[in-house]
């Protein structure tokens, strides 16, 4: 299948995103958001402390990045080192700017990673540096998971 | 000062047309498109396109060539919006000026996921700022293109009528608004 990447307009806000280093893997939805897609849901948009979003209730915190951390967490998530292919495990990993969290990651098998882009497309990017910048800083908190 | 001389006249700002944009891809939605647009000037030099989107005929396109796709509804109207940084309240009516800071408001945020940053953006507190007025076309905005409009609407209605069990279910919580909307005659 061609690798279809994101309309140029749309990359304006990810000044490291290629035509060449990622591609659109599923339409644009409203549905859910990156957090919810990076724990594998695709029917919910997820964040904490929101009253328009869904959030487990048994997971509460003052602090928005360790909330986050913890969901992963309690759904048998590791902290890990970085985001570097390891056999056996998938990986999330958390992006943060000044503002606090802004946006999660999956590993797929291969090593590349999926992305929900808030209610754009989900796209496959070859690596975590090819969606930072101003929009979503830098991917800094990693998690890691034995694949069943 | 009619439609078309406001946005003629914010067409020509630079701040956003610094760029070329050349796409040619399949659009899942619309069938096959084609867009060819180049702004490399302070002018549009040419954007060629078919059919406009409702709202944005007014725009200066050559219409003989080219075919709309999506992506080039968000390019367009992310230059429109952009342009578009200050409109005289006096001037503009309730729903160009909507328009303008609602298509701003998308540009500026749909690729992102915190809902404090989506709706604590400074045009979406813009388009609040004008009152109960904009709930009808908040309401028409949520139904053609979707978005977190639910803060706004909570606020400017003083109700929530999305059940707590429906939190983050943005289908569900979308045909609850919409379904508000109706009963209290917003929208049709």
């Amino acid at each position: 299948m061609m690798r279809r990447p994101l309309p140029k307009v749309a990359q304006l806000g990810f000044p490291k995103l290629t035509n060449e280093n990622h591609s659109i893997s599923s339409p644009s939805s409203d549905n859910y958001n990156c957090i919810a897609w990076a724990y594998e849901v695709s029917n919910k948009w997820m964040w904490p402390g929101d009253p328009d979003c869904y959030w487990p209730s048994d997971i509460a915190g003052v602090d928005e990045l360790r909330t986050l951390l913890q969901l992963y967490l309690d759904a048998g998530y590791k902290e890990c080192e970085n985001g570097q292919r390891e056999d056996g495990f998938k990986k999330v990993a958390i992006y943060v700017n000044q503002e606090g969290p802004q946006h999660a990651a999956r590993q797929l098998e291969s090593g590349r990673w999926t992305s929900k882009l808030g209610r754009l497309e989900d796209i496959e990017h070859d690596t975590l540096e090819a969606l930072e910048g101003e929009s979503y800083g830098k991917a800094i908190v990693f998690l890691r998971k034995r694949n069943v | 000062m009619n439609k078309q001389a406001v946005l003629r006249k914010r067409v020509t700002l630079s701040e956003v047309i610094s760029r070329n944009v050349h796409e040619r891809e399949p659009d899942p939605h619309k069938g096959e498109g084609e867009v060819f647009a180049d702004v490399s000037s302070e002018d549009w030099t040419f954007l060629m396109i078919d059919s406009l989107p409702s709202g944005i005929q007014d725009v200066p396109i050559a219409k003989n060539r080219g075919l709309y796709q999506w992506f080039f509804h968000r390019f367009l109207t992310s230059l429109l919006s952009a342009a578009t940084t200050s409109i005289d309240p006096d001037v503009a009516s309730i729903e160009e000026k909507f328009a303008v800071l609602a298509n701003r408001w998308h540009d500026e945020t749909d690729f992102l996921s915190s809902p404090s940053r989506i709706t604590g953006n400074d045009t979406y507190l813009q388009i609040i700022s004008m009152g109960k007025r904009v709930i009808p076309l908040i309401l028409e905005d949520l139904k053609e293109r979707g978005g977190h409009w639910y803060r706004a609407l909570r606020i400017l209605s003083g109700e929530d009528p999305v059940p707590i069990e429906a939190r983050g279910d943005v289908e569900q919580m979308k045909r609850t608004w919409l379904k508000w909307g109706r009963e209290r005659g917003y929208i049709e």
